[in-house]
């Protein structure tokens, strides 16, 4: 393991510009999406990424392959600040990040058989042809443990865990370093969860691969993910790993969210108490100069809601005893000063 | 069997059978499903898709599309009077007023081009004959009650002008509105974020308490399962194959498939590094449903009488019931065992 991040993102900002309210009254505005967000994935490391929908856990994985365009900020790929970049000078880089969608049945083009699909990005990308290209072909099948008679069968005859197994083969078709797994197993059933999940993990460790994995399921982050950042409305609010996270969370949005998930055991179940949030999550059309938690919060104060916290570490922020990777959190009150 | 019964059930679905003509041939959406539902009580229905929990409830609400979809054969006994036989207009004053349903996904459950005040009064002027007035009272009550400010201001709001776990609270509200003896809710929290689920079902809770409600919760989800059932229904390939009491679910639970389940579960309350005992396979393709158990192709222990006889549902003790040949096997084994040695009684 080099010292060198696989992945390294700073000040990330998406602002999308907005128009609505009709001819005679406009009114513009800009929905913050993502709203500066950094951090780093080492070599062979999962980074989850958790939050709620409208968290910008989505936008912010796909302004890193450049499928949206940052409005701010610097996305460093394997060593290479690669926003900016023309198309052309891009190309080389594209092969180091992948992409695993959450829908496998709409981001399978269902005209092209597997062996075509599978196949496509190492003809884009000069990889391989004919026969080689076969043979290349069935070595992913049996990767991801699809058997190779499956080569020329179109997405329809597949269930969802196997097209999920079938886009996986494709994002590892050009070998890259990261994969960007944007809810690779929440369309799918508990069963077939489970079979995704041990596929990516041994694909990991065989290959020696890097993860942004992003998932509103706790427990799956919890199982999956060296280290979790924890999304609200475009701003991380909360980073640590795994471990240290859902023994100490710190932020109170952290301790909200996981109070809610429900846990299967009528016992344990039983016990627990919930920290309810005031309201639901609000628009991210508004600008928030303090904390975007603060309407909300049972902890406010009045600082929160004219000064940003930053993420850092503080005196209310439990020590990890990794010091490679303390633990974040961005508040005023749990911080202390 | 018509006299009412205060301990009787409320519910009493017997071999219900729903088949579905498709490109692909006949499907056998559920193959024989019996349950009860008792007066206050909340009944957990877990599968995954495919499995038949969806079609269930459809066939009882009398909303199974006619064709493609058949009730083949069965009864529904609610209040004594059989759902399944029953003509349309006398289950449409039964539908909406004793029995409510909530849908998965509320933006397609409710009419975008009708307010929410009309789509509330709509039910209670229809069943209870609210005068215009005594509904629109009614309806604001409702909207309070499920926890939405301002109710008589947003009552003349559009279903867009909601968000997504408001429109969960107005499909309830309605659903609730006649004050129905059983609520059908099918996967009434799957659309929405965690923390909005926790609302929703911690109100759906209160309300039951308050009324006494009935309630069928179709969910995937066992979290969901062990916070607000009291008992469970697990079901696959169209069967039941296991029915508990919430608590042997998840602490005694004997057929395989459950355990596949709950062992497939990554936990937020545990540590653990290690591979997910995945079940093995796909799910069933319904077209073509295995031979025997149904199960049977990803079950780890499977033996040869599983290829050929399908395992009837039995009860293993008080309203605990399981389909699997291995009870069989395992009871037998517990019998020769008990001859030699007490000792030797689980498997």
């Amino acid at each position: 393991m080099t010292d060198q991040p696989i992945l390294r993102v700073e000040n990330l900002k998406v602002h999308f510009p907005f128009s609505r309210g009709g001819f005679w009254r406009p009114e513009t505005g800009v929905v913050r999406a993502v709203d500066d967000v950094s951090f780093e994935i080492a070599a062979g490391e999962t980074l989850g990424l958790v939050g709620e929908s409208g968290c910008g856990k989505s936008t912010t994985a796909r302004a890193i392959v450049g499928l949206v365009k940052p409005t701010a900020g610097t996305v460093t790929l394997d060593g290479t600040v690669i926003n900016g970049l023309s198309e052309a000078a891009l190309r080389p880089h594209r092969r180091v990040v992948q992409m695993v969608f959450q829908d496998p049945f709409a981001s399978l083009n269902p005209r092209m058989t597997v062996g075509s699909i599978i196949g496509e990005p190492l003809r884009i990308h000069g990889l391989a042809r004919g026969r080689d290209l076969k043979l290349e072909v069935l070595r992913l099948l049996d990767l991801v443990g699809l058997n190779p008679r499956f080569l020329n069968r179109y997405p329809h005859e597949f269930s969802g865990g196997q097209r999920q197994r079938i886009g996986i083969a494709r994002a590892l078709a050009v070998e890259p370093k990261l994969i960007l797994c944007d809810e690779p197993v929440s369309a799918l059933d508990v069963s077939i969860q489970a079979q995704i999940i041990n596929l990516l993990m041994d694909l990991q460790q065989r290959l020696g691969l890097s993860y942004l994995f992003i998932a509103h399921d706790l427990a799956v982050i919890r199982h999956i993910a060296t280290r979790v950042g924890v999304m609200y409305l475009g701003r991380i609010v909360e980073l640590a790993r795994a471990a240290e996270l859902y023994a100490n969370p710190t932020h109170p949005y952290t301790e909200a969210l996981m109070s809610a998930v429900p846990i299967p055991d009528p016992v344990e179940s039983a016990k627990r108490s919930r920290i309810v949030l005031q309201g639901e999550v609000p628009s991210p059309d508004r600008e928030y100069p303090g904390c975007a938690l603060a309407d909300r919060c049972w902890l406010v104060q009045d600082r929160c809601r004219t000064d940003r916290p930053v993420l850092r570490t503080g005196t209310g922020v439990t020590a990890d005893p990794n010091p490679s990777s303390p633990h974040q959190a961005a508040c005023w009150v749990r911080q202390g000063e | 069997m018509t006299e009412p019964n205060p301990s009787a059930p409320l519910l009493s679905v017997r071999d219900l059978h729903v088949s579905f003509q498709t490109d692909d041939g006949l499907i056998e959406a559920v193959r024989g499903v019996s349950f009860d539902l008792a007066r206050g009580e909340t009944l957990g229905i877990v599968g995954e898709s495919g499995s038949g929990k969806s079609v269930t409830n459809l066939a009882l609400m009398g909303v199974i599309p006619t064709p493609p979809g058949r009730i083949d054969q069965g009864k529904a006994n609610f209040d004594g009077h059989d759902l399944l036989a029953m003509s349309q207009s006398r289950l449409m004053a039964i539908r909406g007023r004793r029995i409510g349903m909530i849908f998965q996904d509320p933006m397609t459950a409710l009419n975008p081009l009708m307010t929410i005040g009309q789509q509330l009064t709509e039910v209670t002027r229809r069943h209870l004959g609210l005068s215009p007035t005594a509904a629109d009272r009614r309806a604001a009550e409702m909207l309070e009650m499920v926890g939405i400010s301002s109710p008589g201001e947003r009552l003349g709001d559009y279903p867009h002008e909601f968000s997504g776990g408001m429109r969960q609270r107005v499909m309830i509200a309605m659903a609730l509105s006649c004050e129905p003896d059983i609520l059908i809710a099918d996967e009434p929290t799957t659309a929405l974020d965690v923390t909005i689920q926790a609302q929703i079902l911690e109100l759906l809770a209160e309300l039951q308490q308050r009324r006494g409600t009935s309630i069928i919760l179709v969910t995937h989800d066992l979290g969901v399962v062990a916070g607000v059932c009291d008992r469970v229904l697990v079901m696959y390939a169209g069967r039941v194959v296991e029915q508990a009491t919430v608590g042997d679910l998840f602490a005694a639970h004997r057929h395989p498939y459950t355990l596949g389940l709950l062992q497939s579960l990554p936990r937020l309350d545990r540590d653990q590094s290690t591979r997910l005992d995945a079940i093995a396979g796909q799910p069933p393709d319904m077209a073509r449903i295995p031979s025997g158990c149904s199960f049977r192709p990803r079950c780890p222990v499977a033996m040869e009488r599983c290829e050929t006889d399908s395992p009837p549902l039995r009860e293993l003790g008080p309203g605990h019931a399981s389909a699997c040949w291995h009870d069989d096997a395992a009871a037998a084994k517990r019998a020769a065992a008990n001859a030699d040695s007490p000792s030797e009684a689980d498997r």
